[in-house]
């Protein structure tokens, strides 16, 4: 877990611990989501789902008491020179990961289930057996397989699977051979078990850490493929990925914004606070911000007053200058402009 | 056809035995006569049989009550693997929408299983109330006694939840249960002795040979346990107190004597300890190092021997465990791993960190967060949420941490036996003892090791990896030419 952590920290940039933490279980809110981007890191958004909050800060001490990591009393982190120097011995052996740029599309861990489920069933469906225990996934899950078991055309489920599934692995082993030995031995199957990640990190030589970060960029893949490649897979995984970046909620609030209503008459007509809504446009902003109209959102004579109250190019050093008599409208230009020139400077 | 004759039938035909094994035959029968029903049989005798046949005669649906999520997982995994579709599990994990929809098709399910939480629930006990069901079944019944060292305050529910549900008949289960655990049992669930019919089989697994190493200190059992596991026939479990000390012990085992190992404990993903369980049912383990929280439902029956690496909490938990060696009737082995000095990390594990009456007050009125309590905070606010009082709560655990420490007394007393550990084990369950033929124990038969005749151990199955195209064709059962 420590060189897993570690990976996420600079030596020039302090970050804030929790937001890291925050990013890699998926707590999306807009702070997080905000210093996710700025410290280049929105890609692991969901990374780690199954983190817990022991496992993190025990790591956390433990990087610390090996001097690989100062942690200030603003609870920034930032790399020791030692820090620095693991951090480069752990790249040279590292999984590199191909699929994060599809960070948004599913959540991994509820994907993996239900493929596994899928395949399992398949499989038995394949040696004519009836009577199984099915691997322990979650109720939904079952009841989505039965669903789309009861839709398959059963005579041939086991040889298009086998297709669609020779496919997906064959495009996972070009990325790197190893994703195919992962998802295909990983897969429970008539009286042929399958092997954890743990196992198959030993048996090909990766360190824990680096499992970690394969199985989440496998799942990716697999993700990716089914929205791409119609077939069994995806009918069996579709309902789990997602449309886009976004939560469905600021979808709705982005579609009635760019129709021309109010941030005011938005709140309104969706019974929401006046803030949610400003968050939705700022999630928007972060994540999707080709999605909005710039100019009209944040004007050039509104950007010009605020370049003069915030002058300093690097957005990460900015304090937030509150007015009297505020309804949270400053604050939401303030970030607002904030993600824009913090986009200009990454750009 | 007569009701013998149909009870055998079902038993060939569903369930494929020819006979019934020692006392179900007479509980299931006292069941279908509608009797309250307390049965106390060994680890491995089918006691699950004993609710999932009536429940082919019943007209309703069965509910079920089980302790611990990994323990209903089980039961419904070997259900399903018996071809039965209509079993459900009601727990804290079922949520949201597939909660709604399981509450609105309750009916359809023969087999219910519910933890005892879930059945303080309004709105599922009044789902449940709606299908009437035939039976109620308290698995391991001994956790309602707070004379057991397994106690559940959760199961002190369950007498009311009965009532709520119509008063089923009531199926009670355990494998260990001394005379006083059983009569408080009937009490906490506020039956008369006289009324339940009471099946009570001895404890004794005759074919597992009692072993107890007692060594200088921690190097010496590393030592011994290889020594063991290299030399005893597998498959083969060894258990551990702490999760952390199972997997490292699994690599270090699997680095020195070559055998398969993997670890098992809760603090894994489910997915990952189905896949071992797998694994280990489909003898592609040799060993596995676990918690207690292996084993419940595995029903491996060529099991040879199990281990002990620290000292398990009471003799309860110990004829549980070693309870999964042998269950094909054939010389298996329990060994108990003891230095000097375990007694401390056990005590320390079964301590319960008590706060003060003052603290669980400022809890019951909301000046503090239930988060004060420490680790076992759930514990104590169930007590504080069911009316009990702050000064109550604190005699009892004081009451309870004594009963524990005895509990825990009693197992290090069965490492020094200078007697029969056998007699000793069933002395505590309260049973007559009587002279065991060898091979019995070590006391008796300390050159044990050279002496004993067992079974060879299955081949490990060798599985080809790291060629995808195999394992897809394997998978889907696809020829090569396609």
């Amino acid at each position: 877990m420590n060189s897993y952590i570690l990976r996420f920290f600079s030596y020039h940039q302090p970050r804030r611990v929790r937001v890291i933490e925050n990013l890699l279980v998926n707590r999306r809110t807009v702070a997080n989501l905000f210093w996710g981007q700025q410290y280049g890191l929105l890609q692991w958004l969901g990374a780690n789902r199954s983190l817990t909050r022991r496992e993190y800060d025990t790591t956390i001490d433990e990087l610390v008491a090996q001097g690989l990591l100062v942690v200030d009393d603003q609870q920034q982190a930032r790399l020791t020179v030692a820090g620095v120097q693991r951090q480069e011995e752990d790249r040279d052996h590292q999984y590199q990961p191909h699929f994060l740029d599809w960070y948004w599309l599913a959540n991994t861990n509820q994907l993996g289930q239900r493929l596994l489920l899928g395949m399992q069933v398949v499989s038995e469906l394949a040696y004519h057996n009836v009577r199984y225990a099915p691997v322990t996934v979650g109720y939904g899950h079952l009841l989505a397989v039965k669903q789309w078991f009861a839709r398959a055309n059963r005579d041939q489920l086991a040889a298009t699977v086998y297709r669609d599934l020779t496919q997906l692995t064959t495009g996972l082993a070009g990325a790197d051979p190893r994703l195919a030995t992962v998802l295909t031995d990983g897969l429970v199957g008539h009286d042929l078990p399958a092997w954890t990640n743990a196992q198959l990190g030993k048996q090909l030589g990766m360190a824990p850490a680096d499992m970690l970060v394969l199985s989440h960029d496998l799942l990716l893949g697999v993700a990716a493929y089914c929205q791409h490649v119609p077939g069994p897979l995806h009918d069996l995984l579709a309902p789990l990925l997602n449309e886009g970046p976004l939560s469905k909620s600021a979808v709705q609030t982005l579609n009635l914004y760019q129709h021309g209503h109010s941030l005011t008459q938005i709140a309104a007509q969706r019974h929401l606070k006046l803030s949610t809504v400003r968050e939705h446009l700022l999630e928007v902003a972060i994540l999707c911000p080709a999605q909005l109209d710039w100019d009209q959102l944040l004007p050039a004579r509104k950007r010009a007053a605020l370049v003069k109250r915030y002058p300093d190019p690097d957005v990460t050093t900015w304090h937030f200058q509150s007015q009297a008599d505020d309804d949270g409208a400053a604050f939401f230009d303030y970030r607002l402009f904030q993600i824009y020139q913090g986009r200009e400077a990454h750009e | 056809m007569n009701k013998d004759e149909q009870l055998h039938r079902l038993l060939r035909e569903r369930f494929g035995y020819q006979h019934f094994r020692d006392g179900q035959q007479e509980t299931i029968e006292s069941l279908l006569a509608g009797h309250d029903t307390l049965t106390v049989l060994p680890t491995g005798a089918g006691k699950s049989l004993l609710y999932q046949l009536p429940a082919y005669l019943l007209p309703h649906g069965v509910v079920i009550v089980s302790p611990l999520i990994s323990l209903m997982q089980d039961q419904v995994d070997r259900l399903r693997q018996r071809g039965e579709k209509r079993v459900v599990m009601l727990s804290s994990q079922l949520q949201g929408p597939a909660r709604d929809q399981v509450l609105n098709s309750l009916g359809s399910f023969r087999f219910i299983f519910a933890s005892p939480e879930i059945l303080a629930t309004p709105a599922i006990l009044a789902a449940l109330r709606r299908i009437q069901p035939s039976m109620l079944v308290v698995d391991e019944a001994h956790c309602v006694s707070q004379w057991g060292p397994d106690f559940r305050p959760e199961y002190l529910l369950l007498k009311r939840a009965r009532q709520a549900l119509g008063s089923p008949r009531l199926l009670m289960l355990t494998a260990t249960a001394t005379p006083r655990v059983r009569r408080d049992i009937l009490n906490k669930l506020g039956l008369d002795r006289d009324r339940v019919h009471q099946v009570i089989r001895s404890v004794n697994r005759p074919n597992i040979f009692l072993a107890v190493d007692r060594v200088a200190d921690q190097a010496a059992k590393n030592d011994r346990l290889c020594q063991l596991v290299t030399s005893l026939p597998a498959p083969g479990i060894i258990y551990f107190a702490s999760r952390k000390l199972a997997s490292q012990m699994a690599d270090w085992l699997a680095e020195q004597t070559g055998l398969a190992v993997a670890p098992y404990h809760a603090g894994m993903a489910a997915v990952d300890r189905f896949k071992i369980q797998q694994q280990f049912m489909n003898n592609r383990l040799q060993l596995v190092c676990a918690t207690s929280a292996f084993g419940m439902g595995v029903d491996k029956n060529d099991i040879r021997y199990v281990i002990h690496y620290h000292l398990p909490a009471n003799l309860e938990s110990y004829m549980q465990e070693i309870g999964r060696a042998g269950r094909d009737g054939q010389q298996s082995v329990a060994v108990l791993l003891y230095a000097p000095g375990d007694e401390g990390l056990a005590s320390q594990l079964t301590t319960i960190n008590l706060p003060s009456a003052d603290l669980l007050t400022q809890v019951q009125h909301h000046q503090l967060r239930p988060s004060v309590l420490g680790d076992d905070q759930e514990l104590f606010t169930f007590y504080l949420d069911h009316g009990y009082q702050p000064a109550q709560i604190v005699t009892a655990f004081r009451k309870r941490q004594r009963q524990l420490a005895i509990s825990l007394q009693r197992v290090v007393d069965y490492t020094g036996l200078a007697t029969c550990r056998r007699r000793f084990l069933l002395d505590y369950f309260g049973e007559e003892a009587a002279d065991f033929p060898p091979p019995c124990c070590d006391v008796d038969q300390p050159q044990w090791a050279g002496e004993l005749t067992m079974k060879s151990a299955p081949h490990p199955v060798v599985c080809q990896q790291g060629d995808w195209h195999l394992r897809l064709r394997q998978l889907f059962n696809q020829g090569n030419n396609q």
